[in-house]
């Protein structure tokens, strides 16, 4: 009677120090050497349940290591590294469960400058073999620079439906962003007010 | 068939009761033609294969995008050091000095396809962001720049 006991509590002592093992080679080395501890409990929460997500860990990560590098505080930090595990989670429902890590950050990037998860999956529609990384970046950036957002959507929807390149993409950012931070021209030379826009090509200069 | 067996396939013909004399060295001669050509067509085969394949593999290779050269530069003639810190480096000012030359402050880094968000660090304390790439959303309101690496 004795041995079978002596074996269960061998196997529950063996159990509890490989959870244990396991637990610690989860936390990441970074996060303990950068972060003080109340932060890096909430931190590595969120991680965890990132990981068990099936999102990539690493952006999150990043992320708190770039605000204790920026000098920002713990709820600071914690809030940024919640947001983006967030965002990862919307931009992985809206592109797809076989959407890359690259894709993903892309996207949590897109969605948080102010583009909607239904354009996300519109364009992972348009482009449904292809990387996704560029379009995305660059919808991000052109809504961070101030392109008005149905002029950005439209034109990296235009030009991802034509299966343009990834320099195409580019191109097509540095040609909004330049208009849209180019000095006022002239009084003479000023359209009346009123008048619509031109419209948008859509094509790289 | 490798050469090897090629010539013992012939040695062996050679050798056969009925093959020897003159008709039986033509018939071996004609054998080893036959032999020969078609070694020569499997080789071309697998030679195609084996581009296919490398071919393939190399098409894969660059749009799985391997690590690019990307060259970070700062003018900013008044500072004593200047660090590079971003996504690529965990964010910590001691992984990337860019070094003076010419007047200009750069580093190269070799990295894989994907949006990273980095920023200047100026003797150690002032926060620049690149005025030749594009600013990134930044949730500490620091000045953070953005750059994209293509496929």
């Amino acid at each position: 009677m004795r041995r079978p006991r002596l074996r269960i509590l061998l196997a529950l002592g063996l159990a509890t120090l490989t959870t244990g093992a396991s637990r610690l080679a989860a936390q990441d080395a970074r996060l303990v050497a950068r972060l003080r501890p109340e932060i890096r409990v909430a931190v590595d929460h969120l991680v965890d349940s990132a990981r068990a997500a099936g999102l990539p860990s690493e952006p999150l990560v990043r992320k708190a290591l770039e605000g204790e590098s920026k000098g920002a505080d713990s709820g600071r930090i914690v809030a940024a590294v919640r947001t983006l595990a967030r965002l990862l989670g919307d931009a992985r429902r809206s592109i797809g469960p076989g959407a890359s890590e690259a894709d993903l950050v892309a996207g949590a990037a897109a969605l948080r400058a102010g583009a909607t998860s239904a354009r996300l999956a519109a364009l992972a529609a348009l482009r449904p073999r292809e990387s996704l990384t560029v379009p995305l970046s660059v919808l991000a950036d052109l809504l961070t620079a101030g392109v008005e957002p149905e002029r950005a959507w439209s034109n990296v929807r235009d030009m991802a439906s034509r299966a343009a390149s990834d320099a195409a993409f580019l191109a097509l950012r540095e040609r909004l962003a330049d208009e849209v931070h180019a000095p006022l021209p002239p009084p003479a030379e000023r359209p009346p007010a009123g008048l619509p826009r031109p419209a948008p090509t859509g094509s790289p200069r | 068939m490798a050469d090897a067996d090629l010539l013992v396939a012939v040695v062996r013909t050679l050798q056969a009761p009925a093959d020897r004399g003159d008709a039986g060295l033509h018939r071996a001669l004609a054998q080893l033609a036959r032999e020969a050509a078609a070694a020569r067509r499997r080789r071309r085969l697998g030679g195609l294969a084996a581009a296919l394949v490398l071919g393939t593999l190399g098409v894969t290779l660059f749009r799985g995008g391997g690590p690019r050269p990307v060259r970070f530069a700062m003018a900013a003639p008044q500072a004593a050091q200047v660090a590079l810190i971003g996504d690529f480096n965990d964010w910590d000012p001691r992984a990337n000095p860019l070094r003076r030359q010419a007047g200009e402050w750069s580093v190269t880094l070799r990295l894989p396809p994907g949006r990273y968000r980095y920023a200047f660090v100026l003797d150690g304390r002032r926060w620049v962001a690149d005025p030749e790439t594009p600013q990134a959303e930044d949730e500490f309101d620091t000045p953070t720049s953005a750059i994209t690496i293509s496929h």
